[in-house]
């Protein structure tokens, strides 16, 4: 592998690294919202975040990034910019992931004893102030190492941006590899999300571990 | 001075009439006990009382404040908001929040809640730690305390809120035998200061001893009341010896 084409992988590094961050910039916080329309008393929002949860989860995220990548085009005859193609790996991957998130955030809500709830309405704690100071921090407490599994796939994930050629670093290993008629990119890129995972992991224990002071 | 009234007090869980009607008073100072077999619907009593569980009807009464009155499970008239700190619940498991340290589980609620002067809620919770004997442990978490610490924190938590009266859930229930004790020793601690209690308790000795009066519920009906030592030692209705006998009182 020459120079320039380690370049050019290093280049789809970066990308990776991006789609990475931002996605889970948007989808974790996203993933609350999606959370509470799901549990809602309205009758009507908790039936649309259940049937979007489950098209999210029962779909291909391949399919929906191309439906998002393609829809505008074929649906209402709008121009895809090149610049949409970057917004479309993060809108699909954000709200594909903030519904894997929401349904963790319900497991870890269910699993906090309902006597925090009432220990906090009789200490007269408003509904908010119950929410996101006493059930919120525990919640999270609680999925963290669910959320350190669904990280370590979106690293692996990220891959899937190739379907819509997306130049991150798979798209780019891809490429070199047919060029070239080698299969060193594949190893390389292969090194590299194995690296990224590794680091990953390690954050996320570090993450863990700095929360462990208390026990649930 | 009658400080608790409730009236006619009723709850229904589906078609099972858990509260059939009930009346009871608490005075100034008094420590009451509630004595019953499980399921005769003395939690449901404190659960209403405290407005956890909302009664179907009836009404309650706390000091001063208008009676709260319940017609199909909601309220009719009364604001809970306005008795909401007359009375403190202390529950049988605790309920402590754990990602919270001993020190912010008793002073969060009077500084974020109450909003009271920020140097006076510390230096009372200080005397509540000292006074429970958990000066040591201002900075531990609640899963580093032993189950009769615990206790003792969610009681100094309810106490910090400045209570005019406090509800005690089977406060030992969850606790090992040779932890109760200590758990009994704050409760009588508090007696004397003549502070007005409720305790739902299996424990009758204990009850006989630091309560003034006693009820016993059975079905959902108070079925014997008065004087602690009397209902507890010389029972009148056959339920309540039949009870008390297999307790071992």
């Amino acid at each position: 592998m020459n120079g320039v084409a380690f370049l050019q992988l290093a280049n789809g590094m970066g990308k990776t690294v991006g789609i990475f961050i931002l996605t889970l910039l948007f989808s974790l916080p996203l993933g609350l919202p999606v959370y509470l329309g799901r549990v809602s008393r309205f009758p009507l929002l908790s039936f649309l975040m259940r049937v979007y949860i489950s098209i999210m989860r029962g779909t291909p995220l391949m399919l929906q990034l191309l439906v998002i990548y393609f829809g505008p085009y074929y649906l209402f005859n709008l121009q895809i910019s090149m610049a949409y193609r970057f917004y479309a790996v993060i809108i699909a991957f954000s709200i594909n992931y903030a519904a894997y998130f929401a349904e963790i955030y319900r497991g870890g809500f269910q699993s906090i004893p309902h006597g925090q709830k009432e220990a906090a309405q009789v200490l007269g704690y408003s509904r908010t102030q119950t929410f996101l100071l006493i059930l919120l921090p525990q919640m999270f407490r609680r999925v963290l190492p669910s959320i350190t599994n669904e990280v370590i796939t979106l690293v692996k994930d990220t891959s899937l941006a190739f379907a819509i050629a997306y130049t991150e670093m798979f798209t780019i290993a891809k490429q070199l590899a047919s060029a070239q008629a080698s299969v060193v990119p594949y190893i390389a890129a292969g090194v590299f999300y194995y690296l990224f995972n590794f680091v990953v992991a390690m954050v996320m224990e570090r993450i863990e571990r700095a929360v462990s002071h208390y026990r649930i | 001075m009658t400080v608790m009234h409730i009236e006619q007090m009723k709850k229904n869980f589906g078609n099972n009439a858990v509260l059939r009607g009930i009346t009871l008073s608490v005075a100034e100072g008094e420590v009451l006990a509630v004595l019953g077999p499980s399921g005769s619907g003395k939690s449901t009593l404190l659960r209403c009382a405290t407005f956890l569980d909302h009664m179907d009807s009836g009404s309650i009464r706390y000091f001063d404040a208008p009676p709260i009155t319940f017609e199909e499970g909601s309220i009719q008239h009364g604001d809970i908001k306005k008795v909401r700190h007359d009375f403190g619940l202390v529950f049988q498991d605790f309920n402590l929040f754990p990602h919270w340290t001993v020190w912010k589980n008793i002073t969060d609620a009077p500084l974020r809640v109450q909003k009271r002067n920020p140097a006076l809620v510390r230096k009372e919770a200080g005397a509540l730690l000292e006074k429970l004997n958990l000066s040591d442990k201002t900075d531990a978490y609640p899963s580093h305390l032993s189950g009769g610490q615990r206790q003792r924190v969610a009681i100094a938590r309810a106490l910090a809120l400045q209570p005019r009266m406090l509800f005690f859930d089977e406060p030992t229930s969850a606790l090992d035998p040779e932890l109760t004790g200590e758990i009994l020793m704050v409760i009588r601690q508090l007696a004397a200061e003549n502070m007005t209690m409720v305790i739902v308790t299996h424990e009758t000795h204990f009850a006989a001893e630091v309560a003034d009066r006693a009820v016993f519920m059975d079905e959902g009906v108070i079925l014997e009341e008065g004087p602690a030592r009397r209902l507890i030692y010389h029972p009148t209705e056959n339920r309540t010896k039949q009870f008390l006998r297999k307790l071992g009182a």
